[in-house]
């Protein structure tokens, strides 16, 4: 049995391919035709079937096209201040979008930052409130005896610089 | 003949030169873009498409193409390519519409007057219309460009800015995925196998 891989015969795929445009298998050449009046045959019916494809009319209703012919006027005539309005959406859709992007970058602060804040606040300007109410009042206080053992020694300094 | 029409008619620029030469390009340019998308909804949108980019080039291009004709296939080309390109995110769109399949059909070109080569264009023309699908957004381009238009390679590889040795890649693997459905539309009766052949 022989390789039809190796028969100087075109086969379908190569016929095929030379309809398409491409080289056939095998080295097969085109002088093959010259020869082989079957391959010839081959060749010459499906090139005329090819040209009755090429050549076959597709019909495509005048008025179809006509309609269409009046919808591309309808778009090259279509004055510009409508193309902006159909622009309109997008350029909505990218304000919303700058807007997420600013928003995401600067971030709201967070509540529990602020009651933390609050508190600190209030804590510290208790805490300076009282100070100087300590300082301040004129009741005895725990460290008076201490101050009034300075106090007698301080007058006493006082009278030997006197004399 | 289009370039021939737009000389008699002026530069394509102006409004009467434009509308005699879509007049002429706009049947091709819509059957590409049908063949192309598959669907005549996209196709006559991506058609209104074509010829509105290219009449706003032209208004804004200092000269007019050298071949219009082939400026134009170009436009379509990429236009469709673009839509297939956005198609991949569509992924309810699988297939054509009922509808469309009908245009389909209807626009399979009849092989011979006779009623029975007709019907079987029908089908083959369903059936390469269905195989395109499994096509790549390229192969579609170079299949379509070859097959309908009957462009040569090189023609093809101007067109898609493309070297000749990739569209001819893209071709065979095309090629490969709709073997079947061509063999159809090529098959001739009587054809004996090749090893058969004693010459």
């Amino acid at each position: 049995m022989t390789n039809p891989n190796n028969s100087p015969h075109w086969n379908e795929d190569d016929l095929l391919g030379r309809i398409y445009g491409l080289e056939p298998s095998g080295g097969r050449s085109l002088r093959h035709f010259d020869n082989c009046p079957e391959c010839a045959q081959a060749w010459a019916g499906l090139a005329r079937r090819r040209g009755l494809l090429l050549n076959a009319p597709a019909p495509l209703s005048d008025d179809q096209l006509r309609a269409q012919r009046q919808a591309i006027w309808a778009r090259i005539e279509q004055p510009r201040s409508a193309m902006l309005w159909r622009a309109m959406p997008a350029a909505a859709m990218a304000l919303m979008l700058f807007a997420g992007v600013a928003l995401h970058q600067n971030p709201a602060p967070n509540l529990e930052t602020v009651e933390l804040a609050a508190a600190q606040t209030v804590s510290d300007t208790q805490l300076f409130t009282e100070l100087a109410s300590v300082v301040n009042q004129e009741s005895p206080r725990a460290a008076d005896p201490i101050q009034g053992l300075f106090a007698g020694e301080t007058t006493g300094d006082r009278a030997r610089e006197a004399h | 003949m289009a370039d021939q029409l737009v000389a008699s008619t002026g530069t394509l620029a102006s409004a009467s030169g434009f509308s005699s030469w879509m007049l002429t390009e706009q049947r091709r340019v819509f059957l590409l873009c049908q063949r192309m998308l598959g669907e005549a909804d996209e196709a006559d949108s991506a058609t209104q498409d074509v010829f509105l980019k290219a009449y706003r080039a032209l208004q804004t291009q200092a000269a007019q193409p050298d071949e219009p004709a082939k400026w134009l296939t170009r436009i379509a080309v990429n236009t469709c390519l673009d839509r297939l390109r956005s198609r991949r995110w569509q992924f309810w769109r699988k297939r054509p519409k009922q509808e469309d399949e009908a245009i389909i059909l209807a626009m399979a070109p009849a092989i011979s007057p006779d009623a029975e080569d007709r019907v079987f264009a029908r089908e083959i023309g369903v059936r390469i219309a269905t195989a395109m699908v499994r096509l790549s957004d390229r192969q579609r381009a170079v299949f379509t460009l070859r097959h309908y238009e009957d462009r040569s390679l090189d023609e093809i590889a101007g067109l898609l800015d493309l070297d000749v040795g990739t569209v001819k890649a893209h071709m065979a693997r095309a090629m490969v995925k709709m073997r079947e459905d061509l063999k159809d539309l090529y098959a001739q009766p009587g054809r004996r196998a090749v090893t058969e052949c004693n010459s």
